[in-house]
């Protein structure tokens, strides 16, 4: 038992729980930007997964320096993707939790296919998404394996710190983006008036009958900025495993999803979840190369995140208020 | 406030707007000069609605021109109407209850167009606030959420947004609509200035006391189309008697209801007040505590008790606890303590069918949520709470037969015999609606009826509806039933109840016989500060 202790709580594992938490964070604050807006996307999965895929082919492709084209590609990825979602559930008006759906599966399937061409690595052989459900746990490694990126940078001064200096400021960009995105989007929601106009499109939807509100753009931005983030989200989980493999996530875009209405939408208790979540997988992931865990079937994480997070759902403090009431309705101009 | 001036900011000409082929506008002409207070004056469904949401964006005229300050308009949308200076605040004002006052005032501040001007500064707009405040007399609590203010309140947050926009037109629907007789007083205050400042203003209102204490002119319109026009100045009272506002050898008091056939006074007038023969207690509530809407404790204590065979009327201003006692007794919302029982049967934590089951019928003020299932049938309405009764199935098979035997029966005993058992109730009128759940409800004679506002908003049809709904509430008082009747309005309550209770912030204030209690004592009472 001491051993499982012992390796939790390392310098390595909480320098490697930061880590984790990049992709936690980066979902579940723009799905909360998202859900802010009223409008939910349950398919956070699969555009972490395509744009993980898009990055881990820039990165295994070519040199070293084309990370930067990668993560931008990313997050493109994500843009494109939430405006597609957008473009049905906003536009169109469709169900959200249906378009949600296709896009998980989109993703899913289009990352399935790209990774059997593009991926040289000798490990993608091909998968088959059903397969791919259930993964045969690869050992994945506990820090970045991949060589000094240009992506990788120590803070001067704070790095050599003692402790401190590993477990917080050595880690890669997209890192240090997915914690300055925390105060980020606290003032984005409540000192702008983007956010201020999401903040109302989230509540009451026959606004624009009333004040200015642009109801239909203000969503779709957020949408779209939400999913941007879950493309960097992948990112973030491509340039921590060093390569692409099939099912990379392990459902965190789900996890992700779960954690906004755990988080009752505000986004400190959101980026405090996720960071927490951060750690359980960097936990898992230090017994797991130790040895001290080793289940054959399951994916230990995808295991223990999914049913925390079901206990997480019934036991976290609620506030009912804090649902955005107008999340899910769709908009239109007249309403009696 | 001079009305003289020679192009009008708003000219509205030849209107017209069907609804799925009803005509709602009928060539309707109307104009509002630059700082003219001008009442519209009409019944329900009369078309004043219409009219002003196709002013403010809402609806698109099919026929008609619109012009501002003399240039041809037509809006596609609400923000072009508001980026025009025309301002519509609807009665069931509109703010978003997560975010605070101030936000709620910053809301739409942002000009789409004009980039450079809108820094987000609350701190700026806090300040313009309050000098507009001061300026109209608008005292707002900038900090608090909308559910911690009063309805007076939230209308001068709608007019200070308004102002903020720098309107030069505002419409208000119905404005007094929920305000104590002070919060009026003040409100007109703050019109007057307004107007005087040079903002037209259209004035929705059947109080006419209100629009002569306040309107330049007035207009009056009828199914649609303008019945008549007066300048207020300048008439006198065969002047309104000619436009409809005043009816010949009228009440003369200068007071009461626009050209009303529908009205519930006029109605109340052929009812002779009568009192019940009032036996055993059937509905007693001991020391009752509920949790309202918000959390905050919304019934404080509160006994009473309805004898068999009376009316109790409860009244007072809306949101001071009378919707949370009447759904704690229907089951509705939890009791945090206190009793309730029927003809001594305890009824404390009932859920609605376990109620149902002990005598309680229910007409709830909510009718499209609580009172019916509005996308189904006349037909599936009418026999929502006794479809398991033998004779209406068996072995778990509905008897269709019989059902439209016994809903058919139901509706020629209410009048209604020309409603189609399968049309979807979503659909119907108001008065229409309202009747067939009181048809369902006292179908199984019902020791304790439970009315919220029975006749209101059922003025939209020919049917007498709001006479049929009052003499069906007393029948079923002198068939035996208790009868607990909540009403805003004072005249009904007198007209129909043995007793009247009047609420104010969660308690019973006073107990009144209503043979010998006034319209304005009830009022004093219900609106007096604690």
């Amino acid at each position: 038992m001491s051993d499982f202790f012992v390796a939790a709580f390392t310098v390595a594992t909480f320098s490697s729980a930061v880590c984790w938490a990049a992709p936690y964070l980066l979902a579940a604050l723009g799905e909360t930007l998202s859900q802010r807006s009223g409008v939910i996307n349950v398919g956070v999965d699969g555009v972490m997964l395509l744009s993980a895929c898009c990055v881990s082919w820039f990165m295994v492709g070519s040199n070293n320096s084309s990370i930067i084209v990668g993560v931008l590609a990313g997050v493109l990825v994500g843009f494109v993707m939430g405006a597609v979602h957008g473009f049905f559930t906003v536009v169109l008006k469709i169900e959200q939790h249906l378009v949600g759906i296709c896009v998980f599966l989109f993703g899913l399937g289009a990352s399935e296919i790209l990774a059997r061409y593009v991926t040289t690595s000798a490990k993608s052989s091909p998968v088959s998404p059903v397969s791919s459900a259930l993964p045969a746990s690869p050992v994945l490694p506990v820090s970045p394996v991949s060589p000094a990126s240009p992506l990788d940078i120590s803070i001067p001064v704070l790095s050599s710190i003692s402790v401190i200096g590993e477990v917080l400021f050595s880690h890669n960009v997209v890192v240090y983006a997915a914690f300055l995105l925390v105060p980020g989007i606290v003032l984005l929601l409540n000192r702008t008036w983007f956010g201020l106009h999401v903040r109302a499109c989230g509540e009451v939807l026959c606004l624009a009958s009333t004040s200015d509100v642009p109801v239909l753009s203000t969503r779709l931005k957020a949408v779209m900025l939400g999913s941007g983030m879950a493309g960097l989200a992948g990112a973030a989980l491509v340039m921590l495993t060093g390569d692409w493999e099939a099912n990379i996530t392990r459902q965190m875009g789900f996890v992700a999803v779960a954690l906004v209405s755990v988080g009752s939408w505000r986004p400190l208790h959101v980026a405090a979840l996720s960071i927490f979540y951060g750690f359980i997988t960097a936990v898992i992931r230090v017994w797991e190369a130790e040895g001290l865990v080793n289940w054959l079937i399951f994916d230990p994480v995808f295991l223990v995140t999914i049913l925390l997070t079901l206990l997480a759902l019934v036991v976290y403090p609620r506030n009912a208020k804090a649902k955005p009431a107008a999340l899910t309705s769709t908009y239109s101009r007249i309403s009696k | 406030m001079a009305s003289s001036v020679s192009v009008p900011f708003l000219q509205m000409k030849g209107i017209t707007k069907r609804f799925a082929g009803v005509a709602a506008n009928v060539s309707v002409d109307f104009d509002v000069s630059v700082g003219e207070v001008h009442a519209l004056m009409g019944e329900d469904g009369a078309g004043k609605s219409t009219l002003m949401s196709i002013l403010a964006g809402i609806y698109t005229a099919d026929e008609g021109e619109m012009f501002i300050n003399g240039q041809s308009r037509s809006f596609r949308s609400p923000s072009e109407a508001l980026a025009s200076g025309v301002s519509l605040l609807s009665r069931g004002l509109q703010l978003v209850p997560t975010l605070t006052i101030l936000e709620n005032i910053m809301l739409g501040l942002k000009r789409r167009k004009r980039r450079t001007r809108d820094r987000f500064s609350p701190a700026r707009v806090r300040r313009r606030v309050n000098e507009i405040a001061d300026t109209y007399r608008l005292p707002v609590q900038l900090d608090a959420y909308p559910w911690q203010v009063t309805v007076g309140e939230c209308q001068r947050v709608a007019i200070i947004k308004a102002l903020m926009r720098e309107s030069s037109l505002l419409v208000l629907d119905e404005p007094t609509y929920l305000l104590t007789p002070s919060e009026v007083n003040d409100l007109f205050v703050t019109l007057r200035r307004v107007s005087h400042d040079g903002c037209g203003i259209v004035l929705i209102s059947n109080k006419l006391h209100e629009v002569l204490a306040l309107a330049d002119r007035i207009t009056v319109m009828r199914d649609g189309t303008i019945t008549g026009s007066a300048v207020v100045a300048d008439s006198d009272v065969q002047d309104l008697e000619r436009i409809g506002i005043v009816r010949s050898g009228g009440n003369g008091d200068g007071d009461g209801y626009v050209g009303m056939g529908d009205q519930p006074s006029s109605h109340l007038a052929k009812l002779d007040f009568t009192a019940g023969f009032a036996g055993d207690v059937c509905l007693r509530v001991k020391d009752l505590h509920v949790v309202g809407e918000q959390g905050l404790a919304a019934v404080k204590g509160v006994s009473l008790s309805v004898r068999s065979g009376s009316i109790l009327g409860v009244t007072g201003i809306p949101g001071n606890g009378q919707n949370e006692l009447i759904e704690s007794i229907v089951g509705l919302r939890p009791v945090s303590s206190g009793v309730i029982s029927i003809n001594g049967v305890d009824i404390t934590g009932f859920v609605p069918a376990q109620a149902r089951s002990a005598g309680l019928a229910f007409m709830p003020e909510d009718r499209e949520r609580h009172g019916v299932i509005a996308g189904c049938s006349v037909q599936d309405n009418l026999i929502l709470h006794n479809f398991t009764k033998p004779s209406l199935s068996r072995y778990g098979l509905l008897r269709m037969k019989r059902i439209r035997e016994h809903c058919k029966r139901l509706l020629e005993q209410h009048d209604m015999s020309s409603v189609d058992l399968s049309s979807e109730v979503g659909l119907l009128p108001n008065g229409v609606i309202q009747k067939l759940i009181m048809a369902r409800e006292t179908s199984e004679t019902p020791r304790l009826l439970l009315v919220s506002q029975p006749v209101k908003g059922t003025q939209d049809l020919r049917l007498n509806s709001a006479q049929r709904i009052y003499e069906c509430i007393r029948m079923q008082r002198d068939l035996g039933a208790a009868v607990l009747l909540i009403s805003e309005d004072a005249s009904e309550l007198i007209a129909l109840s043995d007793n009247i209770a009047v609420m104010r912030a969660g308690r019973i204030v006073d107990v009144l016989t209503s043979s010998d209690s006034t319209v304005e004592q009830i009022e004093k009472l219900t609106a007096a500060e604690s």
